[in-house]
């Protein structure tokens, strides 16, 4: 039972990990292990500022408390500061991944479901170099505060991940496909879906030639729409940026149009996968937030510090990385609505464009970037040959008013590998996605 | 059968800016240990926070019975501590000093809003086995990463300040922001478009030549120089090397397997030539390459190959020198380039300003870079400075094709 210091504001976030990793590089075994860490970040605040500190040595969390809580100036008055009023209190335990944990699974069977996948690896001879991984991932979090939250809430995904690296010719080309998913019984049976990429690739790495530079009208692929929603909006949406600038504040007013009129962008931390996020890292309740809705600005992305600093509601959107690190305002699953129409109906409008329907990774400031990894052209209404792309970009408010085709179906994605980067936080897990959508004014270099 | 233990440790104080001012502190120390067992040319590892139990040393044999192959012999006999850490400053002080320096920007650059963090980290990171390898690597560092935006900008970030070693340099830091904040008010254009002299950050434009020198995939027969080794494809006057000396920060001179190099470089690339590949022992031994010592991996992995600290052999030119009068660009922010498979390299920038290599001149406005690495690092390549001239730093000078 935690004392929290007198006349403070104290959350404890504890974090147990449990985490398999098996890789056959090459085909050959290269690592197998299992990691469970337990840790936790201990925040206090004085009303004027905050004191994290983050430990694994969760026996003497009381001592490294009282430690933290010598840094701090007691205020009797904490629990009428406006941030402090703002957390709400949240007591519930969500475990819904605790009959189904992959903590369950044996190692030998996780091994054995990735070696099912190597044959369909070694049908291609291109394919100099591999590497195969099973991975999961079982999170339980703990948030108590001394204002009386407590929240204990759990996260898993388990996936095998297919990298590869093949030549034709002088010029190699990275592919991957990844698996994931939620529960290990799901990931069984699916090598026609690597078999599938496998020979996308090959067919991009003996035909790609370099593009022409220019600006042209690109249909992206649901992931790539997504990472494209992620960069380009859904980083103007995270509300820190904003705290103290009065310039921004009146830049992004709620109600200001942002996008053409079809444009909906949906950011939850409610959907199961990388971006489930049921209580932030504050404890605050998850819930769906619009943040652009028919090209209008409708809400933005909130901790308690920048609900408070802008007079807005929380969102649920606090999280860090790992107990190392402080919750900062982050997304979670953030992506496009659908529209009304096909893929090949956007794509039959154009006479000459480019179909983007992989990345490689993506960034966004003020201009959004995206690294493909597959990309074709388009010529005539129909996809033709592939070509090689450094990176697309465009000017993040004027591209969102260039997109006028939302094709019928969302996809979402999470990425087992990597994640959000927001300067020291890297990587953080989220899920984004969307139709196939048609955007004109796209810089191809 | 040889045990092996992989620690590494890292004290924080990390101070976090929002809106000018100082918003929290955080402090950080957490010890990493990964426990490896060798034997019957099969590795065994596991790992844990903080010191290793009789517990973690058991799960480490338990893994040995994977058949993991490391036909290896683990470094023996050899004993190095290498202790970088200068900074000597508590935390109250630390504190007191940055508020002071916030206290500066602020009274003169109030028409600025400052974020995000200076940190001082200390590491500590071993390597010891009971055959008698005892390492261990000591740094300690301060890094100031405060993002710039101008009160009256619609964006995000306008620019950044930057600036890490290995003492307080609080006096450096704040001249570089004066120097930078003072020539973000003239707004410059591009003195011309086309082939350009450019400031870059090394590691961005380095990152094919990373891929690409990767022994395993050299071996494998899949790197753009696979058919490249012993050719002169780079400019004469780059050399570029391995790089665990005293200039890179928090790199300890061992790599993961405990692999050292006398003077802690290895040249990879010479006056333009391609020279060798990077290699851990499963690759050399492999493809019959020497032995280079770049093993990476987590504290609690098997030792593996995948990217090196790769430098350039800084040459005897002055940034001044290397721009020789005529205006250069200096890269603040590039965020989101890259190369394509083939080696054609593009990239936004977000932030640049106008220099002659001495003198900040003016803030630029949005660009796009772009290049061939054949011909950036080849005839494009202009030099890698001997002096530090901006933010700490030596500098990497190319020519790129700029246009907007």
């Amino acid at each position: 039972m935690i004392q929290f210091p007198k006349d403070l504001y104290t959350d404890v976030r504890i974090e147990t990990v449990y985490k398999t990793t098996i890789l056959v590089e090459n085909f050959q075994l290269k690592q197998k292990k299992i990691k469970e860490e337990k840790g936790a970040l201990i925040r206090i605040y004085d009303g004027t500022r905050w004191f994290y500190g983050a430990t694994t040595d969760i026996s003497n969390l009381q001592k490294e408390i009282d430690n933290l809580a010598k840094m701090a100036k007691p205020n009797p008055s904490i629990y009428d500061d406006p941030i402090v009023k703002k957390f709400e209190i949240n007591r519930e335990t969500l475990l819904r991944y605790q009959d189904s944990n992959v903590s369950k699974v044996s190692i030998e069977d996780k091994h054995d479901l990735l070696n099912s996948y190597v044959p369909v690896v070694k049908e291609f001879p291109q394919v100099k170099m591999s590497q195969i991984y099973y991975l999961d991932k079982y999170t339980e979090k703990h948030i108590i505060s001394s204002k009386g939250t407590d929240v204990k809430f759990d996260a898993q995904y388990c996936c095998v991940t297919v990298r590869y690296r093949m030549q034709e010719g002088d010029v190699p080309h990275n592919g991957s496909k990844d698996i994931y998913k939620m529960y290990f019984n799901e990931l069984a049976n699916r090598q026609d879906e690597v078999r599938e990429e496998l020979k996308k690739d090959l067919e991009y790495c003996t035909q790609a030639v370099p593009v022409k530079p220019g600006v042209y009208t690109c249909v992206l692929s649901p992931v790539v729409t997504g990472v494209f929603a992620h960069e380009s909006f859904g980083h103007k949406s995270e509300s820190d940026f904003m705290v103290g600038d009065e310039t921004m504040k009146r830049e992004w007013t709620i109600g200001k149009v942002v996008g053409s009129t079809s444009l909906n962008i949906i950011e939850t931390g409610l959907i199961p996968g990388a971006g489930y996020v049921p209580f932030d890292d504050e404890g605050t309740r998850g819930r769906k937030n619009y943040i652009i809705k028919n090209g209008v600005l409708t809400g933005r992305l909130h901790s308690c510090n920048t609900a408070v600093a802008l007079d807005e509601e929380l969102t649920g959107n606090a999280r860090a990385v790992s107990f190392e690190y402080e919750p900062i305002v982050r997304m979670t699953t953030t992506y496009i609505e659908a529209g009304n129409q096909t893929k090949d109906e956007l794509i039959k409008s154009i006479d000459e464009g480019i179909y983007i329907e992989d990345i490689k990774h993506g960034s966004g400031m003020t201009t959004f970037t995206i690294a493909p990894r597959k990309a074709y052209m388009i010529r005539n209404g129909r996809i033709a040959e592939p070509v090689r792309i450094s990176v697309i970009t465009g000017n993040v408010m004027k591209t969102l008013h260039e997109i006028d085709g939302f094709s019928n179906e969302v996809e979402l994605f999470s990425f087992p590998l990597g994640g959000c980067g927001k300067m020291e936080q890297f990587p953080l897990s989220v899920g984004f996605g969307g139709p196939y959508i048609r955007v004109h004014g796209i810089n191809v270099q | 059968m040889i045990r092996e233990l992989y620690q590494k440790t890292v004290r924080e104080t990390s101070i976090n800016i929002t809106n000018s001012a100082i918003d929290s502190v955080r402090k950080k120390s957490i010890m990493k240990s990964g426990c490896r067992v060798y034997d019957n040319g099969f590795i065994g590892v596991a790992g844990t926070f903080g010191e290793p139990t009789e517990k973690t040393w058991a799960e480490a044999e338990e893994r040995l019975k994977d058949q993991i192959p490391y036909p290896f012999e683990p470094e023996k006999n050899r004993k190095r501590v290498r202790d970088l850490r200068q900074l000597n400053i508590s935390d109250e002080e630390f504190i007191k000093e940055m508020e002071d320096l916030l206290k500066t920007l602020n009274s003169e650059y109030p028409d600025f809003i400052f974020s995000h963090k200076i940190n001082i980290c200390e590491s500590e990171i071993s390597l010891k086995n009971d055959a008698g390898l005892d390492y261990v690597n000591y740094d300690k560092t301060i890094e100031y990463v405060l993002l710039v935006k101008h009160r009256d900008s619609i964006n995000i970030i306008d620019s950044g300040l930057i600036r890490q070693g290995r003492t307080l340099q609080k006096k450096e830091f704040i001249e570089d922001a004066r120097m930078f904040l003072d020539a973000f008010r003239n707004e410059v254009s591009l003195p011309q478009q086309g082939k350009i002299p450019v400031i870059v950050e090394p590691g961005m434009l380095l990152s094919k030549i990373n891929e690409s020198l990767n022994g395993e995939q050299i071996g494998f027969g899949t790197s753009l120089f696979c058919n490249k080794i012993n050719t002169k494809v780079f400019n004469s006057d780059l050399h570029i090397i391995q790089d665990r000396t005293e200039e890179k920060y928090h790199t300890p001179f061992f790599d993961t397997e405990g692999v050292t190099q006398k003077d802690d470089v290895y040249y990879l690339v010479r006056n333009g030539v391609i020279e060798k590949a990077y290699t851990d022992k499963m690759n050399a031994k492999r493809f019959s390459m020497p032995l280079t010592g770049s093993a990476s991996g987590d504290y609690d992995e098997v030792p593996s190959l995948s990217s090196a600290d790769l430098s350039i052999v800084p040459g005897k030119k002055t940034l001044k020198e290397l721009i020789n009068g005529g205006p250069a660009i200096l890269v603040i922010m590039a965020s989101g380039g890259d190369y394509t498979s083939s080696g054609d390299f593009a990239s936004p920038v977000q932030m640049a300003y106008l220099t002659d290599g001495e003198k900040i001149i003016g803030k630029l406005p949005e660009f796009n870079i772009s290049g061939n690495l054949y011909e950036i690092f080849g005839d494009d390549f202009i030099g890698m400075s001997c002096d530090r001239a901006f933010m700490g730093e030596k500098a990497l000078v190319v020519k790129m094709n700029v246009n907007y």
